[in-house]
């Protein structure tokens, strides 16, 4: 049986206990910072990622993992009891968790998110288990032109669902894939864009860009428009279990939650966001009591937040199988593996199987360690939320600017995030969306590249990405994908989604 | 010109389609020292004419855009918040190797400190000073990071 012995080398190598030791950390310092109003889990693993430089690397990808769970559930927390989601992906979950709040039912909130995150996370843990092999095996016959519509369909998916025009989503993906072309062209090796300043040949790097614009951008950002009260209410945090009855009540929320989040998740540019978002958005139209929704609806927390998390951990698939990392913590989680000498893609499951199997059975680990770390120490976390804001921004500074530096020991990289800040801050305030800038500039390099092989392929006939069926169906998917977001009804509900937190 | 300005309905979107045609017309003129190629071959200059163009685009689309639909105001570009936030971290990358962590954090946190009103001086003080021994025992010493404590400035 191929997916018993896979999953014995998987717990030979995450049930060491070093590494069972990373993970643990990482779950504990994820959560730690990730529950820090304004840090989601992308800036939490950028902070955190120098932290993993001196482990082997299976542990330092056990311990990232970690680190990422944990943000996750940390901005869960925060988005729950404080009603400050710290990544768009857990947006959906201040809506109905802050009510439930409100309403005294913190502790219900918080520990049905933990049921329905674990839940997801060990259904998608089995799924990655039984079809990565699959899907790899499938990558391998992946041709450039399947890689570009790949690319594009995630692209557009990133697009779909930023908030406000279509127009502006788009043109900040084209913002960022110029910027992801400053430095040496991969093909051609031609420097471009880099104004005579050496450091640029290596391109910008992409945490730096990314820690400027969600860090001190949104820094400048929140410290104008401060709510008056940014403190954690006193909340009643006993009955945390829920009972037989929120269980079966939220069963069928979960699975719902857990079968979107699994399938968005694997499409380059969902991942959580999309997933989570999709997730609540059905929820909504198909539960029993869709009243409730807005107003404290338990369905409103477990749902996305199975989904949050069934997709956190299935956007893994695209990056272990063909190497395209699928959101900006995914991108994060490449650079780590080609800093320990790993390229990230179909050959990582046949050469090194104990690390793609012991990430894989770590996955699993690290949710059940985030449940039996988090329920008890929900009151600590608490405490940690009543920093004031006024001090607390200034340690997510400092925390940035060591973190940047700290990537390549270089002070260029503090540079390019304080430009990265400022363009960051002045394209939100006029409504350009960071995230889709951020993918383009992932996926702008990758993009050219496929896309210049493809044409070298075809003679330079486009037609070869509707001649072959792989790419033919991924590029009208994506073209049905941003029609369907350009009709004015779903154009106007999805605004509606988004205007309710 | 200004009958015309007063027109416009979303500064918001006139001004973010300027930037994406400013930038779309600094990508054309600045690329084209670079070799276009054919589309059978792509040079280093080709995908860099199709951004132009279509980042060009979409600015015009959405700066036209702007004259139709209901008046959306614009909100205010606070800049002094910007100023003291990210030229704290400046001089935190600046200050870094020649001085130290110790000296860089302390001038990041007292800088970016004044971006929020009102500030008590002697409380920010305190806590530039706990925040920055918090970080030189994380950072260098538990987590062995590569960042000097004192610079070449104290150390030689």
């Amino acid at each position: 049986m191929d997916l018993v012995s896979n999953i014995a080398i998987g717990l030979d190598s995450a049930l060491s206990w070093s590494n069972l030791l990373y993970a643990f950390i990482g779950c504990l310092l994820g959560t730690l910072v990730g529950v820090l109003p304004g840090l989601g889990p992308s800036a939490t693993v950028a902070m955190l990622l120098p932290a993993t430089y001196q482990l082997d690397p299976a542990g330092s990808l056990i311990m990232l993992a970690g680190i990422f769970y944990g943000a996750s559930y940390g901005g869960s927390t925060t988005a729950i009891l404080v009603n400050l989601p710290g990544e768009a992906s857990s947006v959906v979950t201040a809506i109905d968790g802050y009510q439930m709040a409100r309403k005294g039912r913190a502790g219900l909130a918080l520990s049905s998110a933990a049921c329905a995150s674990f839940f997801a996370g060990c259904v998608a843990t089995l799924v990655i288990a039984i079809f990565a092999p699959v899907l790899g095996r499938m990558a391998l016959k992946f041709g450039a032109p399947e890689y570009f519509a790949l690319m594009a369909l995630g692209l557009i998916a990133s697009v779909a669902l930023a908030r406000g025009s279509l127009v502006k989503a788009l043109g900040m993906i084209v913002l960022g894939v110029a910027c992801g072309l400053v430095g040496a062209d991969r093909g051609t090796s031609a420097l471009r864009f880099t104004f005579g300043i050496p450091e640029l040949a290596d391109g910008l790097n992409i945490i730096a860009v990314a820690m400027g614009m969600f860090g001190l951008g949104e820094i400048i950002f929140n410290l104008q428009t401060e709510p008056a009260q940014r403190s954690a209410m006193k909340t009643r945090l006993r009955d945390l279990w829920p009972h037989m009855k929120d269980l079966r009540a939220m069963a069928p929320a979960v699975a719902r939650g857990t079968a979107i989040g699994g399938v968005l998740g694997l499409l380059p540019g969902g991942g959580p966001m999309l997933s989570a978002f999709s997730a609540y958005a059905l929820e909504k139209r198909v539960s029993k009591n869709a009243s409730e929704f807005g107003h404290g609806a338990l369905g409103g927390v477990a749902a996305p937040e199975a989904a949050n998390n069934a997709g956190a951990q299935m956007s893994f698939i695209p990056l272990l199988t063909l190497g395209i990392p699928s959101n900006v913590t995914m991108a994060l989680m490449a650079g780590a593996m080609m800093m320990q000498g790993i390229q990230p893609g179909p050959t990582v499951m046949q050469e090194q199987p104990d690390l793609f199997w012991g990430l894989v059975v770590s996955m699993w680990i690290g949710n059940l360690m985030l449940v039996m770390l988090n329920l008890p120490m929900v009151g600590l976390w608490v405490k940690l939320l009543s920093i004031p804001y006024k001090y607390l921004y200034l340690a997510i500074a400092v925390f940035c600017c060591i973190g940047v530096y700290s990537l390549n020991n270089s002070p260029f990289d503090v540079y390019v995030m304080v430009v990265f800040g400022f363009v960051g801050y002045v394209l939100k305030k006029l409504g350009g969306e960071p995230a889709p800038f951020i993918m383009g500039m992932i996926l702008g390099p990758m993009l050219e590249e496929f896309l210049r092989r493809s044409m070298q392929l075809s003679r330079g006939d486009p037609m070869i990405f509707l001649e072959r069926p792989i790419s033919a169906a991924l590029l009208f998917i994506a073209a049905a994908a941003i029609i369907i977001v350009a009709l004015p009804t779903v154009a106007k509900r999805k605004d509606a989604v988004l205007e309710e937190e | 010109m200004p009958n015309v300005l007063a027109s416009m309905k979303k500064p918001q979107d006139f001004f973010l389609g300027l930037i994406f045609l400013g930038v779309a017309i600094v990508i054309a003129v600045y690329s084209r020292q670079y070799d276009l190629g054919t589309t059978r071959q792509m040079g280093p200059g080709y995908l860099p004419l199709v951004i132009a163009l279509l980042l060009g685009g979409f600015g015009i689309l959405l700066a036209a855009r702007s004259f139709f639909g209901d008046w959306e105001p614009a909100e205010r570009l606070g800049i002094s918040q910007a100023v003291l936030v990210l030229g704290g971290a400046a001089l935190f990358g600046l200050l870094v190797r020649p001085a130290g962590l110790i000296v860089a954090a302390l001038v990041l946190i007292i800088v970016a400190g004044f971006a929020y009103r009102p500030r008590k001086r002697l409380p920010l003080l305190v806590f530039a000073v706990l925040l920055t021994a918090g970080c030189v025992i994380v950072f260098p010493w538990l987590l062995g990071q590569q960042i000097p404590v004192l610079g070449s400035w104290f150390v030689r």
